[in-house]
């Protein structure tokens, strides 16, 4: 897919401001300058999406009007479709219905305001596919109502294949346009899915809606604890094929995997450093659990802490330069942490008796972590400058939180009366989703890294 | 603990008491995990693009890990001839407290009886499986069957089993004994299968 903003479109719209880049952006609109949002959709394969909480912050109204099809084969793709999915999943956004629009303009300069202002909407997307079949165009413009301008001008060069991911780019840059935060809705997740009485174990990779779910690796023996590289091109995971614990690493694209270790030693809870060269896991050797590092590339791990009780749950600081991990060296397991040089450990979690399992928020100054609290296990936030515990799930079984990489949502293990499936907390608008499997269980989801976008640098000459 | 040497001999008793343990272990259709690591099987994965539209089924070929060659026995103490081997008093699996590794009293006598059949029997070895209830996250609780697995194998050599003949294994929460989200489930989940194997 090609995306690159439109230079002819610059000139026809006369003096209207473009962005000057799709990642330093800021909301110029005042009157879409809302609360800053955060969005993603877990949309529902042949799963089911369930929203357990309403967001009680305001949403900002939108329309986002059905894109003309002008490719004259062909059957119309609905990319408007997926695009107001996934804004409306954030609990940011609220679209207009379809049936309530007068029009269903293709460009500003089309557009009569008045018409959507009586409507409250504040934010239009229009726009238009033409071109070849083979290699047809998506135009679209992204309109603010109240300010009687337009914000965003972008024709993305598409194949039928890459339609719905091209969508989800529309939506990444309306998303960012409007909150300030970059969008998610083009990145992927890993999770791991048992089937009823775990007689299979499946390692999948699906869209960050839920959709277009793929598995990697099956397996009759447990996989535990999925961790996408930075680049989101290598998964490490724990399998049990070998009898026991053991740490592996497989390309995403390929599914060529390997063990971590070449010694075949018991190891979990793999992951990466942000330069995804090293990966820290847990060794259980000589019946004590520490924390481990190793070059991805092989060799021999270095130990990185030292210490009697259970050190597991390594999760590497944004700069590289410290470990945090869990350890119960104290009274419960709390989160500590170490320089990856080694070194004197030191306690960050002191809300509570159990506070396990620290994921560092991308952008952000939070760590989100598993708080017990009378025997209910609860995603919380931990402020890293302040220590204050925020919780935002109810449990009884939540567990292994995983950030989008905006920083603007996250998804965990959710365990609720209802059974077990995948909770999606959006940061900005608090709603949470609940995805779960047609059959057996999903659990342990790690979101993926933003998709390196080669093709969105910037207008062509 | 010579009385059990013949364990042919005892072998109704055996049963009757192997029966009653997978009862509550629910360990009878599963691969043994002390079996040969398993054959793997590359396959081709997610070929990079994936189709746009609907994609519901998760049907695409992954990497398959297959076990291949002979089944290793199904039920703790039980060879794959369906030989009982599993030492005496037949108790197999030990159960523990929540958030717990240190063995309870009531399990000193049978211990001691498996420890001393292993001396006996240095030919014979037993994997110690620990496991955990689903409380907690999955990790730590990978590390608290580590710790039980480790406590029996401990308790096991200090009453005379040899280190060779103890291999101890975690499955954390990924294998309960009994489904469920009540202290029931737990408490059955909160153990460590001692599994005889064929030398």
């Amino acid at each position: 897919m090609k995306l690159f903003k439109l230079p002819g479109e610059m000139a026809s719209l006369g003096s209207r401001v473009y962005p000057p880049s799709a990642r330093t952006r800021r909301p110029r609109s005042r009157a879409l300058c809302l609360a800053v949002l955060a969005l993603l959709p877990l949309a529902a394969s042949a799963q089911l999406d369930i929203v357990i909480t309403r967001s009680t912050q305001r949403a900002i109204p939108i329309a986002v009007v059905p894109f003309e099809w002008r490719v004259t084969l062909g059957l119309p793709y609905d990319f408007a479709r997926i695009v107001e999915a996934d804004l409306e999943r954030t609990g940011q956004f609220a679209p207009m219905g379809r049936e309530t629009m007068i029009t269903r303009p293709t460009r500003f300069s089309e557009m009569r305001l008045d018409n959507w202002r009586i409507m409250d909407v504040e934010a239009v997307l229009v726009g238009h596919v033409s071109g070849s079949e083979a290699n047809p165009a998506i135009e679209f413009e992204l309109v603010d109502v109240y300010a009687g301008k337009s914000l965003l001008v972008y024709r993305l060069q598409s194949t039928r294949d890459a339609f719905r991911a091209t969508a989800h780019r529309i939506a990444d840059l309306v998303y960012e346009q409007l909150t300030g935060a970059r969008g998610m809705f083009s990145t992927r997740l890993a999770y791991v899915q048992v089937t009823p009485g775990r007689e299979e174990f499946r390692l999948i990779v699906a869209d960050a809606d839920g959709q277009n779910p793929i598995v990697v690796l099956r397996s009759a023996e447990p996989i535990m604890s999925p961790s996408w590289s930075p680049d989101g091109a290598y998964l490490a995971y724990v399998s049990f094929e070998a009898g026991y614990a053991e740490v592996f690493v497989q390309e995403v694209v390929t599914g060529s995997r390997r063990p971590l270790s070449p010694e075949r030693a018991t190891s979990s809870a793999p992951a990466w450093s942000p330069d995804g060269k090293l990966l820290a896991v847990a060794r259980n050797v000589d019946s004590n659990s520490d924390i481990y590092v190793y070059s991805v590339d092989g060799g021999s791990p270095r130990r990185l802490t030292r210490h009697p009780a259970t050190e597991t749950e390594p999760e590497f600081s944004a700069d590289g330069d410290r470990v945090y991990f869990t350890s119960d060296r104290g009274i419960g397991p709390q989160v500590y942490g170490v320089p990856v040089q080694g070194g004197r450990a030191q306690r960050v979690s002191f809300t509570g008796s159990y506070n396990a399992r620290p994921r560092l928020q991308p952008e952000g100054n939070q760590m989100a972590i598993v708080h017990q609290q009378d025997g209910r296990f609860r995603i919380g936030l931990l402020d890293l400058r302040d220590e204050s515990l925020r919780l935002l799930t109810d449990g009884p079984l939540d567990e292994s939180p995983s950030f989008a990489p905006n920083g603007r949502a996250l998804i965990f293990g959710a365990g609720t009366a209802a059974g077990r499936g995948l909770g999606v907390y959006f940061i900005d608008s608090g709603i949470l989703r609940l995805l779960r499997a047609p059959e057996g269980i999903l659990r342990e989801p790690a979101w993926g890294p933003h998709e390196t976008q080669p093709n969105l640098q910037g207008p062509t000459p | 603990m010579k009385l059990l040497r013949n364990t042919k001999a005892c072998l109704p008793i055996l049963m009757a008491v192997a029966l009653a343990a997978c009862e509550t272990s629910g360990t009878a259709a599963r691969p043994e995990p002390g079996a040969d690591p398993a054959g793997v099987a590359a396959g081709t994965a997610a070929g990079g693009a994936t189709a746009a539209g609907t994609g519901s089924g998760a049907t695409a070929s992954g990497t398959m890990i297959n076990r291949e060659g002979p089944q290793a026995a199904v039920e703790p103490g039980r060879s794959a001839t369906g030989d009982w081997i599993g030492g005496p008093e037949g108790t197999l699996v030990i159960y523990f407290d929540y958030d717990r590794s240190s063995i309870r009293a009531e399990y000193g006598e049978i211990l001691q009886a498996h420890g001393a059949w292993l001396a006996a029997n240095q030919g014979q070895a037993v994997l110690l499986q620990g496991h955990a209830d689903e409380r907690g996250t999955p990790e730590y609780n990978l590390a608290l069957g580590s710790r039980r697995a480790d406590a029996v194998a401990q308790a096991l050599t200090a009453l005379g089993a040899g280190s060779a003949q103890l291999n101890a294994v975690s499955f954390g929460e990924e294998r309960p004994a009994a489904e469920g989200a009540d202290e029931i489930a737990w408490s059955k989940n909160r153990r460590v299968e001692l599994v005889y194997e064929t030398n």
